[in-house]
């Protein structure tokens, strides 16, 4: 009895300085001007693993403890298909234009990052794990865990990829002399998914829809297509 | 309840602001409930015929299916999907907590992972930004 209040206590503690430390991050991350470098989540997760040792708590009692958090991104992830119901327009009606690069940003993203791993020997489940990284974070999770990968390394890859995208995305495009909307959307959120979406929501509300497009398909083509080349 | 017709004025856009939160956080719980059932349901479809892909990609199938035959977003719905879309970044907090257990993994390929993360990654956005601005550069949005 005293042992489930007390559980329920620590969850509810737990799950509130987590809450707390994404709060925090996210105005350390406005007051910096949206530096990728800054991302709430890299933050929030410093903090924790800084307080972790802190308190000297093992990673995976904190985990038990904030489990009803890492339940919920299943949900959230559901909601997603709002997004892609306002945008169903412009995609029938950009047709192939924009479905060709999404897919075959899709494509080379995951197969680069993979020939460069195989090239490596490095073990199985790491590059299984590598696969996922272009695709956002709650489908890439599953997706990884149903091929043989590790769901909490495909967060970790997934998250630092889309810093990645997002810090050199500028860089790209004066290179490619990109500078319609539409397609820095869309090359952002096939490469960097939600990280450089919420990047794309600086730029232009055109160019966020386009990155959330791309985000929404790529996700969903690559969670299709993995499972089936590789199901264990 | 009614309210006074002879009720101060200075305190009617107080209720009016209450009431409106009120409501806003009603529609949110209620939108999380349709959400957090259509996950199950998903979920429970995935183990049950043994299908090997996530949940969450069903769910967003279910949904999709239902806005189109719906042929709108529900006003509990949206009042929901916006903060957590907005937030969703909280939901991923637990798992990239776990890199801790990865830290020497990480370690032993770090060469490997640096290719792999920094390097493919700079190179296939340069590949989608020249192609889609190929295909989508001289286009206009309406």
């Amino acid at each position: 009895m005293t042992d489930s209040v007390s559980d329920i206590l620590l969850a509810l503690i737990w799950i509130g300085v987590s809450v707390g430390a994404y709060i925090l991050s996210l105005k350390l991350y406005q007051k910096c001007h949206y530096h990728p470098l800054l991302h709430p989540l890299v933050g929030s997760t410093i903090g924790i693993i800084a307080l972790l040792f802190l308190v000297d708590l093992d990673y995976q009692v904190y985990q038990q403890h904030v489990s009803f958090i890492a339940f919920m991104l299943g949900p959230v992830t559901v909601a997603l298909a709002v997004p892609l119901y306002n945008q169903l327009h412009v995609l029938l009606r950009m047709g192939w234009r924009v479905i060709v690069p999404i897919l075959v940003g899709g494509t080379i993203a995951p197969l680069l990052a993979w020939l460069s791993i195989y090239a490596f020997e490095t073990p199985l489940n790491l590059q299984m794990t590598m696969l996922v990284k272009s695709i956002t974070t709650p489908l890439a999770m599953g997706t990884a865990e149903s091929i043989g990968g590790s769901a909490s390394l495909a967060a970790v890859f997934v998250i630092v990829t889309g810093i990645i995208g997002a810090i050199f995305a500028p860089w790209v495009f004066k290179l490619t002399s990109n500078q319609s909307h539409m397609a820095q959307g869309v090359a952002l959120g096939t490469v960097a998914h939600a990280v450089g979406t919420s990047r794309a929501v600086t730029t232009s509300e055109v160019c966020a829809a386009f990155a959330t497009l791309a985000v929404c398909l790529n996700g969903i083509v690559t969670a299709i297509v993995l499972p089936l080349l590789f199901s264990s | 309840m009614t309210i006074p017709s002879k009720e101060p004025i200075t305190s009617l856009p107080f209720t009016k602001r209450v009431r409106s939160k009120l409501i806003i956080t009603a529609q949110f719980l209620l939108g999380l409930v349709i959400l957090v059932s259509i996950f199950l349901l998903s979920d429970f479809i995935i183990k049950y015929f043994e299908l090997s892909f996530p949940p969450a990609l069903l769910g967003i199938g279910m949904l999709l299916l239902v806005l189109l035959v719906l042929r709108r977003v529900p006003k509990v719905v949206a009042a929901s999907t916006a903060p957590l879309l907005r937030h969703m970044v909280v939901f991923f907090i637990p798992a990239m907590v776990g890199i801790i257990g990865y830290f020497s993994l990480i370690l032993a390929f770090p060469v490997a992972l640096f290719c792999a993360i920094i390097g493919t990654t700079v190179l296939s956005l340069f590949i989608t930004s020249w192609l889609s601005n190929k295909l989508l550069g001289g286009q206009s949005h309406d």
